[in-house]
């Protein structure tokens, strides 16, 4: 049996992709299980050393490959799927007791995937794992209601559930027995077995703590972070109004700032390098972390928020909330969000927020901080439940049992 | 030279589909150009008998998948009726295939079709792009919008086949549609030329004078898309309740019985149609109520509505989708229906020197013989 860790949207340390990659393939070594990894063509010579990743797919994961103003995305699925299906091919000497496990894989190279396998006779199939991602492209009718009524989003903004759903109707009958669809999230996996019509498993996340994983309680100052690649859907855009008030009105705190490319939302970044200009309490971090500095910044940090849209992220997960979580750190998240249902999971270590406002983020970190050393306690414990149901070693476990061989 | 006509939609002898179908041959046979009509596979006896259609195209029954049944229908019609037409044999590189408003899957299947024939074999193809782009007005802007494509997504599906056109049949298809700001539309969207064509409709036994009817027959025609919001059982309520001149009918396009009955009992045509809907589309039963000079009420700010100017206005429009501004433009006609209907008896004395089947068919084979021209010119 060998092990084949598939990644389009593996090029740099941008992202999750070098951090998954790197839980998740050494834990296969350290078993002794041979794990071949296949990047992007343009990962880094330093991934390429650290991960024996091979550079191999021509399409990048986030890639629109196409300029027509009205159809680039269906376009751009359809040529993407086909090239990738091509570099699939290119995969040679595969046996039936092998895993392929393709790490977030959205719909161009899921479709790919799939197309892949249908072309392989059922017998010779290895197993074939495809990791969706974290975001279905479906967001709830209405955030208060109950149960949840699930709608696609407008696919001229975001056409990922037609997309997804469209590559999961071409998975055929042989191809279904050997196929696995899975998630890292319980309710990413429901929304998306929703989407789909088909199995969708719910593996362990693959972060394991990287720091001391020390109980917060008693930090002072308390260091409050936003940590990772900053999107507008991430809410970089209300740190500004957030860090103004907080700084303002809690002396015992500090700011961490984490952007790793900081010209995709420059407004907001230059408003808070003014303000860390006047406020010495206001730290800014403006690179791309590897596991070094990424270890460095959830160290240094004793809250994290995640003042993320709460449609957006309505079923999906966060790294950063997992790594918060896995290292001991409270943490303030949008309310009716799979980010608040692994909150609770983990014994509410932290804070919600209703609405996608400074306010609103503001309020709820004040409650975290009221109390903060309660909440501290309570992120350690979950700390310990983590480090015995996450990381590398569990997720290996899942994909073992998916495939039907037992423990190496 | 011979005459290709396909209408994979045309199975019974009701509506726009058949009059154009039996206009068009009726010219043809007058220049004495040999034809062939292929229609849906299921075409009614009376198509088959009367009209010497042929039946051919077979129906695929839409995908029931409520996220992507527009994707995957598109795709399993294009696929069969690629296989449909070539079952089409014997054409020439000198026939002329006319494909009678398609939508965005028989688009996609005429050009594979035709992507798959050897360059030598490639009739000259003229094809109807239908009525609707699915483009909208974006709100206080000039510039034209993609509707929700989960609501409407003809617009990507359109763009979609048509970047898939080969060269080599690109310069053997020309696409068209039959009213200037529909083609002006689908250019915007497509980035290609749109040719527009002549109406093919023309007057029937239903033109005649109406001024001095009395009751006037008012015939009140709903969106074939209206939801609960129509208004326009309310606006036949309000007409019925204000006026004691009238008679009043109301249909949907699919449920009205026959154009032919409907334009012969019909002294005043109200559109109750949605403006932002119809922003773009032209309408057949506006083009007939024309050629048979009865006047209209249209949705302002539509093809529809440069239609009626076009005539000089034997008729009125309303700009908002509401009963009372309907009803209001209906009541602007009823009030001075004599000379609205004077106007309209003008208006389709003056039809034929512009639109009809003769026009039609000429300007098909006017575009023919440029696009064959220009094809030895290419060379």
């Amino acid at each position: 049996m060998r092990f084949l860790y598939l990644d389009s949207g593996l090029v740099n340390e941008l992202g999750h992709h070098a951090n998954f990659c790197r839980a998740i393939t050494q834990e296969f070594r350290n078993k002794g299980i041979p794990t071949i990894v296949f990047a992007h063509e343009k990962v880094t010579q330093r991934l390429h050393d650290n991960l024996k990743a091979r550079p191999h797919f021509r399409v990048y994961s986030y890639d629109i490959n196409d300029n027509d103003r009205v159809i680039a995305w269906l376009n751009s699925f359809e040529t993407g799927s086909r090239t990738t299906l091509e570099d699939l091919q290119r995969i040679h000497g595969l046996e039936p007791t092998d895993i392929v496990y393709m790490n977030w894989a959205w719909p161009t190279p899921l479709m790919a995937l799939i197309q892949w396998a249908n072309g392989i006779p059922p017998s010779r199939l290895p197993t074939i794992i495809a990791e969706v991602g974290a975001d279905p492209g479906l967001e709830p009718m209405d955030l208060e209601l109950r149960p949840i009524r699930l709608m696609p989003r407008d696919p001229r903004a975001d056409s990922r559930a037609i997309l997804y759903r469209y590559a999961a109707r071409q998975i055929s009958p042989g191809s279904a027995r050997r196929l696995h669809l899975v998630t890292f999230d319980r309710v990413t996996s429901s929304a998306f077995q929703a989407l789909l019509d088909f199995p969708v498993t719910t593996l362990p996340m693959p972060y394991a703590a990287s720091t001391s994983r020390r109980s917060r309680a008693g930090a002072n100052p308390i260091t409050i972070s936003v940590l990772g690649h900053q999107r507008p859907e991430k809410g970089f855009e209300l740190m500004p109004e957030i860090a103004t008030t907080l700084l303002r009105e809690h002396a015992q705190i500090r700011i961490l700032a984490h952007n790793a490319k900081p010209t995709q939302m420059s407004a907001a970044q230059k408003a808070m390098r003014q303000l860390a200009a006047s406020n010495g309490r206001l730290m800014l971090e403006e690179a791309v972390a590897g596991p070094a500095l990424w270890a460095s910044l959830l160290e240094r940090s004793d809250l994290v928020v995640c003042p993320y849209h709460p449609a957006v992220y309505a079923f999906s997960h966060s790294s950063v909330a997992c790594e918060s979580l896995a290292n001991a750190i409270p943490l303030v998240v949008p309310a009716r969000t799979a980010l608040a249902s692994q909150l609770e999971d983990f014994g509410s270590a932290g804070a919600t927020f209703e609405a996608f406002t400074a306010q609103s983020v503001t309020a709820a970190i004040t409650r975290v901080l009221n109390d903060f050393d309660r909440y501290a306690e309570v992120a350690y414990e979950a700390a310990a439940q983590w480090a015995k149901t996450m990381g590398p070693e569990r997720v290996l476990e899942g994909l073992l049992a998916l495939a039907g061989a037992g423990p190496p | 030279m011979r005459f290709v006509y396909l209408d994979p939609v045309l199975t019974d002898d009701l509506g726009y589909r058949a009059i154009t179908c039996r206009l068009v041959r009726e010219e043809l046979r007058r220049l004495a150009i040999p034809a062939r009509f292929f229609a849906g596979a299921d075409a009614a006896r009376e198509l088959r008998e009367d009209c010497g259609v042929l039946p051919l195209f077979r129906k695929t029954p839409p995908d029931p998948d409520a996220l992507i049944g527009w994707l995957v229908s598109f795709d399993a019609a294009a696929k069969l009726a690629v296989e449909d037409m070539s079952r089409i044999h014997g054409l020439a590189s000198d026939d002329l295939v006319y494909l009678n408003h398609a939508d965005p899957a028989w688009l996609m299947a005429i050009i594979i079709w035709a992507a798959n024939l050897g360059p030598g074999q490639l009739p000259i193809m003229i094809v109807d792009i239908g009525s609707d782009p699915g483009l909208e007005r974006l709100v206080g802007d000039r510039r034209l919008g993609l509707r929700d494509p989960r609501k409407d997504p003809r617009a990507i599906l359109y763009r979609y086949a048509t970047t898939r056109m080969p060269s080599t049949v690109a310069r053997r298809m020309r696409l068209a549609t039959y009213a200037p700001e529909t083609s002006k539309a689908f250019g915007v969207l497509l980035g290609r030329k749109v040719e527009t064509l002549p109406m093919v409709f023309r007057a029937t036994a239903g033109r005649r004078r109406r001024a001095g009817e009395r009751p006037v027959a008012v015939s009140i025609f709903s969106d074939e898309a209206a939801d609960a919001n129509d208004p326009a059982p309310r606006v036949a309520a309000s007409l019925l309740r204000a006026r004691s001149d009238i008679r009043l009918e109301t249909y949907t396009a699919a449920s009205a019985p026959s154009h032919h009955d409907v334009l012969e009992r019909s002294d005043l045509v109200v559109l109750a149609y949605d403006p932002s809907d119809h922003a773009f589309s032209y309408s057949s039963m506006a083009a007939e109520a024309i050629a048979n000079a009865i006047p209209l009420v249209v949705p302002e700010g539509t093809p529809l509505a440069s239609l009626l100017r076009e005539f000089d206005g034997p008729g009125s429009t309303f700009a908002a989708f509401t009963a009372d501004s309907i009803s209001a433009a209906a009541h602007s006609v009823l009030d001075r229906f004599d000379s609205c209907a004077s106007a309209a008896y003008a208006a389709s004395e003056r039809w034929t020197q512009t639109h009809g089947p003769g026009r039609t068919v000429r300007a098909l084979l006017d575009l023919a013989e440029a696009m064959t021209e220009a094809d030895i010119a290419g060379r």
